[in-house]
């Protein structure tokens, strides 16, 4: 399954955003938005380096991020003694092993990676 | 536009369709929904998020309930922390203490409908992937479980499919002599998040990998099918996450090692001529759960009996693991037979995911059983896609929206607005402390709501042992259920009760047929 047209992600991402402001109002749309943030952009940068097909990259990182991102939040609100400021460390620390993994690992070989 | 595009735009319809359709009880009416239990996944999240805290041990008024539902370490949460967790952030970061909370559980309970489409899509093509999404998106026992609010349970048994199809990718490029191990990685950490999620999935996960692995290994008539020495590390890092929290997965082990069938069935042997056969003890499942008819409409077993044929004919690869996958669940939900495998009904909730895709395979396998010219095999295949839609649409479709629209219409099947307000005056003019006798109203689920929105003890509806000899600080006299019911007899015994014990008392609050004393100690 290709889906590397820019145009066309932005076109799908904006249809969930109306979709869900439309049909829930600010509270709909901010959970897309967590949702996004939290359990899904993380994952896909630590990922997006590996030997995995494109569409796996988009597809798995979700069900990583609700199993990985919440256990390390989890812990970390302990010594933070907030789940709120825990989740955003933890999210600030995904995203920084996410870049330097993309900075220092080599491009996938790509040709194997389409259906 | 590619085809792939409409495609993806197809299903991100359906989709959201879904969604919208799934949070109907929740868009129309603020006040929470679910039976008995679904008030403990809200209350684990909620007490979270509003107090900002991690919990290990319970809260009071949680404990009440559930202090001895983890066997490993008493009072301590009896689930993994990351599934209420998930939900916790969503209430915290949207400052919405229901709405966020029930998007993201429909979400999370529907998302087979995408996970379907993408490992079906890559395996059997769009059609198939496209009409057995239809048919997950709206199976009766799906909506069923969501409605009931047994909501880790459905993402973890979600996992299973996602699991199959890492093994499939590592299987089949380590056939290829590409192996890529990767795969084999990820399948650790799903297969621990997995039972972080809900252990019943996780089980459905093994036996489904065991089952599989049995197959390919006769097929390719070798013990070893997979790398060895690729297995090391993934087996260390499934058990680095699942040892992350100790308690939960002591109680996993604890429960499994001393868990016998409570079906009744040991020795049932005519139970395996059947996928699932009703029990005579329904143990509080309504009955329409354990009927086929209705949870995924007959019209569907010829073609899953179509599509086992076509795949066991056919038995490529991803055919091997669909019928691996059917095997595997249905010695899951046979596992009473032998007195193993507790609550077996609820695997039953498992069963659309398989036999979905067998359906829309069966459908579209009839054209290549029928030998047909090229324009003629396209128009047979068109009509056999509207047709499919159509009887989903009578059959699967608007059952599945009548059941979501109208199953909690009833004031009587979740909170009234008199309940839900009086349940947060509580916890704002109250102490944490405080222990509530709750009269009149008229469900164990409805006390349980209040319980846990309250975030106050309310006494006798908890574990009796655990309880006893705690005094009342505050009578509630709930009217609201009994006038809707009309029932003159319990109406007349609430206010003798109220009047002898609180005659001269000032109600602490008195609104819509609801009144809170406070008892002097």
């Amino acid at each position: 399954m290709k889906i590397n047209n820019p145009y066309f992600n932005i076109g799908l991402a904006l249809i969930i955003a109306v979709f869900s402001l439309a049909i829930f109002g600010l509270t709909g749309l901010l959970t897309i938005i967590i949702i996004f943030l939290f359990f899904i952009l993380p994952f896909y940068l630590i990922l997006r380096k590996t030997n995995l097909q494109r569409d796996e990259k988009i597809f798995l990182p979700f069900f990583i991020g609700i199993g990985l991102f919440s256990t390390i939040a989890y812990y970390l609100a302990f010594p933070l003694n907030s789940i709120k400021i825990s989740a955003v460390v933890t999210f600030i620390l995904l995203i920084i092993i996410g870049l330097v993994l993309n900075y220092y690992l080599k491009k996938p070989d790509d040709s194997h990676n389409h259906n | 536009m590619k085809s792939k595009h409409i495609h993806i735009l197809m299903i991100t319809i359906l989709y959201l369709f879904t969604i919208f359709t799934w949070t109907q009880p929740i868009r129309t009416n603020e006040i929470p929904f679910g039976q008995v239990d679904a008030s403990s996944h809200f209350t684990v999240a909620d007490y979270t998020s509003s107090y900002d805290q991690p919990i290990i041990y319970l809260p009071k008024y949680i404990y009440y309930r559930y202090g001895l539902d983890n066997t490993y370490k008493e009072n301590t949460l009896w689930y993994h922390p990351p599934y209420h967790l998930n939900l916790a952030l969503m209430q915290s970061f949207t400052n919405s203490r229901f709405l966020s909370f029930y998007i993201f559980i429909a979400i999370l309970c529907s998302l087979i409908v995408l996970i379907n489409y993408f490992i079906i899509d890559k395996w059997y093509g769009f059609w198939p992937a496209f009409l057995s999404s239809i048919l997950v998106a709206f199976a009766g026992r799906n909506v069923l479980v969501y409605l009931f609010g047994q909501w880790p349970e459905r993402i973890s048994y979600f996992f299973t499919p996602i699991i199959i199809y890492l093994f499939y990718m590592y299987f089949i490029n380590y056939n290829k002599k590409e192996e890529k191990t990767i795969y084999m990685y990820l399948l650790a950490v799903l297969l621990a998040i997995n039972l972080l999620l809900h252990p019943m999935g996780f089980f459905h996960s093994v036996a489904a990998l065991a089952i599989i692995y049995l197959f390919l290994a006769i097929k390719q008539k070798k013990i070893f099918i997979v790398n060895l020495k690729t297995l090391f590390l993934p087996i260390i890092i499934f058990l680095i996450i699942i040892a992350i929290f100790p308690y939960q997965t002591g109680n996993v082990i604890k429960s499994f090692q001393g868990s016998p069938s409570v079906e009744g069935t040991q020795g049932d042997f005519s139970r395996l001529f059947s996928w699932f056969k009703k029990p005579d003890n329904l143990g509080g499942v309504p009955e329409i759960y354990f009927s086929f008819a209705d949870m995924n409409g007959l019209w569907i077993i010829p073609l899953i009996l179509l599509g086992i044929i076509f795949l066991a004919l056919r038995r490529k690869t991803q055919d091997i693991f669909m019928l691996g996958w059917i095997v595997s669940l249905y010695i899951v939900i046979h596992a009473d037979v032998i007195g193993k495998g507790p609550f077996v009904h609820r695997s039953l909730a498992a069963s659309n995911m398989v036999f979905a895709p067998l359906a829309a395979i069966g459908l579209l396998a009839i054209i290549s059983f029928i030998p047909l010219k090229k324009p003629v095999k396209d128009y047979a295949k068109y009509a056999l896609i509207i047709i499919f839609i159509a009887l989903a649409l009578i059959f699967n479709i608007l059952p599945s929206i009548n059941m979501l629209n109208t199953f909690y219409e009833s004031p009587l099947s979740r909170l009234n607005q008199p309940q839900f307000e009086v349940s947060q005056w509580l916890t704002e003019n109250t102490l944490e402390s405080a222990v509530i006798l709750d009269m009149g109203t008229s469900s164990l689920a409805k006390k349980r709501w209040m319980q846990y929105i309250s975030q106050r003890h309310f006494n006798g509806i908890n574990i009796e042992e655990l309880e006893q000899g705690i005094p009342n600080t505050h009578v509630i006299y709930d009217y609201s259920d009994v006038v809707i019911i009309g029932d003159r007899n319990t109406f007349d015994q609430l206010v003798s009760n109220e009047q002898q014990n609180f005659n001269n008392s000032q109600p602490a609050y008195n609104r819509e047929n609801i009144r809170v004393y406070q008892i002097e100690n």
